[in-house]
């Protein structure tokens, strides 16, 4: 069922969302080469501990860390470990999620860790304008598949590939919400967006093949042919006269 | 945290004639799921839908019944029908 919020249940999602924003600004500054993923996953619970909220993904479905730290190949949920450690040019994937007052806070970034090669710039370059290309005629009375029509376009335009196996997503009081929000599509289908509603807008672009692997622990995505893959998300309202990002 | 069906976990369809019905996946392939309810989806021969056409129904998973579904193994369709019901039923009472 998806959930319509107020301004006032909109107003405490801001405040979850500026956590979150909060817990990716710390991380994009204290990242670098030689840490391990496990040091980013402890600065993460430490900071979002401290403003009295909660990691929500810490303990979902079993999860049992409170980021995921996503690298090169790695499209999402890579578990932060003390063997992993970030090693130069490499993308690594964080997303972070925080739960304030019984609201959620959703948000991902890919950080470029010391040179990177010029087709992961643009890889990154190319997966936030996926997002901004999305939201940007997005309105109260918007249909559900005009968001991923502008991902896919904007990333296959680019001779890059979308992730079909793993989807946006509504969010509220509980991390994954109705409706499901692909980052593929048909312009013009689905249901439509009303003033209130909340959702995660994630594209996960991949530079070769667009099909993955779900690793044997449960959790770790692959790209099938091992070429880097690019994520980046906020938690956006949808408003009268367009959106509100939520966790920017 | 992007969302992911994934195998053994319970959905419910959203969409087609199956509207409303909860599932088991036994095992994904890109944007599809192969679902079983050992009712109407019987194990032989699981349902494909796509994964935007289902959502998750609980963070309860059955991997050992769908792995064993998966790879042919025998599993009768009683034991996948209970399955299902037994956290549907907890589920309603929570």
């Amino acid at each position: 069922m998806i959930t319509v919020k107020t301004d006032a249940e909109i107003a405490c999602m801001r405040e979850s969302g500026k956590l979150t924003k909060n817990v990716l600004d710390l991380i994009g500054r204290e990242i670098r080469i030689g840490m391990t993923t496990k040091e980013l996953d402890k600065i993460a619970y430490d900071y979002i501990k401290s403003c009295g909220a909660y990691p929500s993904f810490l303990g979902y479905s079993g999860y049992p860390a409170s980021i995921c730290a996503s690298i090169d190949d790695v499209v999402v949920h890579g578990i932060p470990s003390d063997d992993v450690v970030i090693k130069d040019g490499q993308l690594v994937s964080i997303d972070v999620g925080v739960v304030y007052n019984g609201w959620q806070g959703d948000a991902a970034r890919t950080f470029m860790v010391g040179n990177v090669s010029q087709e992961k710039r643009k890889l990154v370059k190319v997966t936030e304008e996926c997002f901004f290309k999305a939201i940007e005629r997005l309105r109260d009375g918007t249909p559900l598949g005009d968001i991923g029509y502008q991902v896919q376009t904007h990333a296959e335009n680019n001779g890059f590939s979308v992730v079909r196996a793993l989807v946006g997503h509504g969010i509220g009081r509980e991390m994954h919400e109705d409706p499901t929000v692909p980052n593929y599509g048909k312009k013009g289908t689905g249901i439509r967006l009303k003033k209130g509603m909340t959702i995660a807008i994630e594209p996960m672009i991949n530079a070769g093949v667009y099909q993955v692997d779900f690793m044997s622990d449960g959790w770790t995505v692959r790209t099938r042919d091992r070429k880097p893959s690019a994520h980046y998300e906020n938690t956006i309202a949808i408003t009268e006269n367009g959106v509100e990002i939520l966790t920017l | 945290m992007a969302k992911a069906v994934k195998q053994g976990d319970l959905v419910k369809s959203i969409a087609g004639r199956d509207a409303g019905k909860t599932f088991l996946v036994v095992s994904v392939k890109e944007k599809f799921a192969f679902v079983v309810d050992g009712k109407t989806r019987k194990t032989v021969k699981p349902k494909k839908k796509n994964v935007k056409h289902l959502e998750k129904f609980s963070n309860v998973s059955i991997i050992e019944l769908a792995e064993k579904i998966k790879n042919g193994i025998p599993v009768g369709n009683d034991r996948v029908y209970r399955a299902v019901k037994t956290e549907q039923q907890k589920l309603q009472e929570d």
